[in-house]
């Protein structure tokens, strides 16, 4: 049995896919030139404190654009762009072994190419698939379950996810909104993405950001919420009254920035 | 004036029948006149806010709050996309999805349905909104992502016609002085003009029209101002025009499947499975089901008929005709239509109107009607349920409605689904051998849906196929393992035997009522051991 190996890096995308690259290094340096005496045990960590083992190798990973950039170009090329969505979807979970599972997809991806798609009867490539499903269900909850505050003109939002879903549902508020200035501000992670009329939307993280001030704007009212609170309860037929269904449909952690859940 | 409203609170055919002889458009201005004095009484001036609690409230019933079937990218300029899947924005204590502002134009209506909560005879506050409040409470909410879009309807004003317009109108507005690029479902009006409802169509994404009752004979008794004919003709409309418009422009928004995308595959599956059935034993049900099928839809067609579709929507180049599609709605419970009867009108709608849905209603005693059943027990929820699972095993499993039902046996078992219900009565077919079964074999196994059913397809070129592979494709071992064989085995010594497999289902969804229910139940007792 060979000794386990754990790269140890930020757990951004750049710096996961950073580590990725490396991994592939020592594999070909380490394990056979095409590495075919790798038996799966280079693991990443994603988290910055972390509990040593025995008969562990520790490396650590710097961030580097470059070689993130070269990871994410040879996924798209040689494995499609279907793919490339499947990483990004399981690398934006939450999971600590989000890292770990992508790099063991991308060693059998880049052994059998395209069809390793469809071999769902192995463990990593169901899992990423698992990871990455769990992922774009909770960015398409968010689509719908975001609310914005319309605050002098500009629309804000403030949302609290468990996954990373902000790179995942930009796209889609940039092509609903195109005429508006709107920022989506993620109270867990600090960051945000930011949109100014008619132009590209960008990420903004932690450090250029001032997420304090963003969450004291959201304080202020809006007076389009009364308007809505007073349609969602007429909607309601208190004859069907079934509120486990709606915690099946929409469980509580969700509500907690909607105005319709919010008593004023 | 009081012998009036009187004599319309009653019944108002017999009022109009006995009024003057005029052309149906003066029965409607007499109906008008009586509705105006009525709403002088209640209407003030009523803020917008009040306006959208009546009319929300008023439109609640209306079941369809679906933002699917069209996929539209944003334009760059104004506001609006849609996707194909739909986004649901919130969901009220019920459990029911709002994704769309669901409201009604006005709640003055000149009809009285008698399961309708807007109908001319109650006394009920009414409002009306103005096309501009419409449109700007639309854009405000769609602003901050509170809704898809909007669903509109309405009450009957005046005159079917006189309503579209106001419907058209608005939407227009909307449309093209407010740029609004999202969702618009809207409801056609029974007894409008082909044109109108034309019009509408190029505007909106969905449209439907309420089939309410599924037999002709209880619309006449409970819905006396509509009938068959009037609800059906506007659908055979719709139906020509989303068809001519496809041949325009493509077809547009269609889903493309996960990863089977050869139709010959699917046709050939399709013919196994029902020589498998054949062979089985169970030919003359399937016959017998297929024969009930072509005269429920013959009687379907035979409304449309007599009175062919005067419009042949042409359609112009990217100017979408109803793209996503129309969908209608039934009540259930008000009248003592079977659950065999409904299905069956549903299939047949599937088959000649190509719906995207047919929604069901239980039915809610809201005027507390004495000829009308009481909900005092809370309305027939499960049997909703029990239709719904149906009508997504016509619309994606293969199944046709005569062989989830009976004449004999006329409605749905209560304690399994009627996939299970089917799979016990039909032994003879299993146990199946997840390695080699077609597509549509797999998926007449419970807990096998049509995303695993691909997925197994889709692996078991790579690998053979055991238990826990097959459960992490999502596969539902606890309703499968009865009936399936991986590699020639079964998952446990389970029998294959009805009473056996049928009280093991039932235990797994509803431990806690098996066991209230002790001795009454006729299924042999369950032991851990045999």
């Amino acid at each position: 049995m060979d000794n386990k190996i754990v790269l140890v890096c930020d757990g951004t995308i750049d710096g996961i896919f950073t580590a990725i690259f490396d991994g592939f290094v020592i594999r070909n340096q380490r394990y056979g030139k095409k590495g075919e005496h790798y038996r799966d045990n280079i693991h990443i960590c994603t988290e910055p404190d972390y509990n040593e083992e025995l008969f562990t190798e520790y490396i650590c990973i710097e961030t580097d654009y470059e070689k993130s950039f070269k990871t994410a170009t040879s996924i798209r090329k040689k494995l499609g762009e279907e793919a490339y969505m499947f990483v990004i979807g399981a690398l934006c979970h939450y999971s600590p072994d989000r890292a770990t599972m992508v790099f063991g997809f991308l060693v059998r991806g880049f052994k059998t190419g395209k069809k390793v798609l469809q071999m769902l009867g192995d463990r990593y490539v169901i899992c990423i698939m698992e990871l990455s499903r769990k992922t774009n269900n909770e960015a398409h909850l968010f689509k719908g379950f975001l609310r914005f505050k319309d605050i002098d003109g500009t629309l804000y939002g403030v949302i609290s996810p468990k996954c990373d879903v902000i790179p995942l549902i930009g796209d889609h508020f940039d092509e609903r909104y195109p005429n508006e200035n709107w920022i989506i501000y993620d109270k867990k992670r600090k960051k945000a993405a930011i949109h100014k009329k008619y132009e590209q939307w960008i990420i903004v993280s932690d450090n250029n950001l001032n997420g304090e001030y963003l969450e004291t704007i959201y304080e202020k009212a809006d007076d389009y919420s009364q308007m809505w609170r007073t349609f969602y309860e007429a909607l309601y037929i208190k004859e069907r009254k079934n509120e486990k269904c709606q915690n099946n449909l929409i469980p509580k952690w969700y509500r907690k920035n909607m105005v319709e859940f919010l008593k004023e | 004036m009081a012998d009036i409203i009187k004599g319309y609170d009653s019944d108002m055919a017999n009022a109009v029948s006995t009024g003057s002889e005029g052309t149906s458009s003066d029965i409607y201005a007499d109906a008008h006149t009586d509705r105006r004095f009525k709403g002088a009484v209640l209407a003030g001036d009523i803020s917008v806010e009040e306006k959208l609690r009546i009319l929300g409230d008023a439109a609640k019933y209306d079941v369809a709050c679906t933002s699917s079937g069209v996929d539209r990218k944003g334009n760059g300029k104004s506001m609006g996309s849609a996707q194909s899947c739909g986004i649901c924005h919130t969901f009220t204590p019920d459990g029911r999805c709002i994704s769309l502002l669901k409201i009604l134009f006005t709640n003055e209506c000149i009809f009285d349905c008698k399961y309708c909560i807007n109908r001319s005879s109650n006394d009920v506050p009414r409002a009306t909104f103005t096309p501009d409040e419409v449109c700007r409470l639309t854009i405000e909410f769609y602003r901050r992502n509170y809704i898809e879009g909007l669903f509109f309807s309405s009450g009957i004003l005046k005159s079917p016609n006189y309503t579209v317009e106001l419907l058209y109108e608005t939407i227009y507005k909307l449309r093209r002085e407010y740029h609004f690029n999202g969702y618009i479902h809207a409801k056609a009006i029974p007894g409008a003009d082909s044109v109108l409802i034309e019009q509408l169509g190029y505007l909106t994404d969905r449209m439907s029209i309420n089939m309410e009752l599924p037999t002709g004979e209880s619309l006449k008794k409970l819905a006396p101002h509509k009938s068959r004919k009037s609800i059906l003709t506007p659908m055979k409309e719709i139906q020509i025009g989303i068809k001519n418009n496809r041949y325009m422009n493509g077809v547009y928004g269609k889903k493309t499947p996960l990863y089977i995308s050869d139709s010959s595959y699917l046709e050939d599956s399709r013919n196994m499975l029902m020589d498998n059935i054949t062979k089985a034993g169970y030919g003359t049900e399937l016959k017998k089901s297929q024969i009930v099928a072509e005269s429920e839809s013959s009687e379907l067609m035979h409304e449309t008929e007599t009175n062919k579709p005067v419009s042949n929507y042409v359609g112009t180049k990217n100017r979408y005709f109803v793209p996503a599609g129309q969908s209608t709605q039934m009540i259930i419970g008000a009248t003592d239509e079977t659950d065999y009867h409904i299905i069956n009108v549903s299939e047949a709608l599937y088959d000649n109107y190509d719906l995207k849905r047919v929604f069901y209603s239980a039915f809610i005693n809201v005027n507390n009607d004495t000829s009308l059943p009481s909900t005092e027990n809370g309305p027939e929820l499960l049997r909703e349920h029990r239709l719904y699972q149906a009508d997504w095993l016509l619309r994606y499993y293969g199944f046709k409605a005569g062989e989830l039902l009976t004449e004999d046996r006329p409605y749905f078992n209560k304690e399994i689904d009627p996939k299970c219900d089917w799979a016990v009565r039909h032994l003879g077919l299993f146990p199946v051998e997840i390695n080699k079964a077609d597509y549509y074999t797999l998926l007449r196994v419970p807990g096998i849906g049509v995303k695993s059913a691909r997925r197994i397809i889709a692996s078991r070129r790579h690998s053979k196929l055991d238990f826990n592979d097959i459960k992490r494709m999502g596969v539902v071992l606890k309703r499968a393992l009865y009936f399936i064989t991986c590699q020639g085995k079964m998952m446990y010594d389970t029998k294959l035997e009805e009473n056996y497999i049928t009280h093991h289902l039932i235990y797994n969804e509803r431990p806690d009522r098996m066991m209230a229910a002790g001795e009454q139940i006729t299924y042999t007792q369950m032991s851990l051991f045999d």
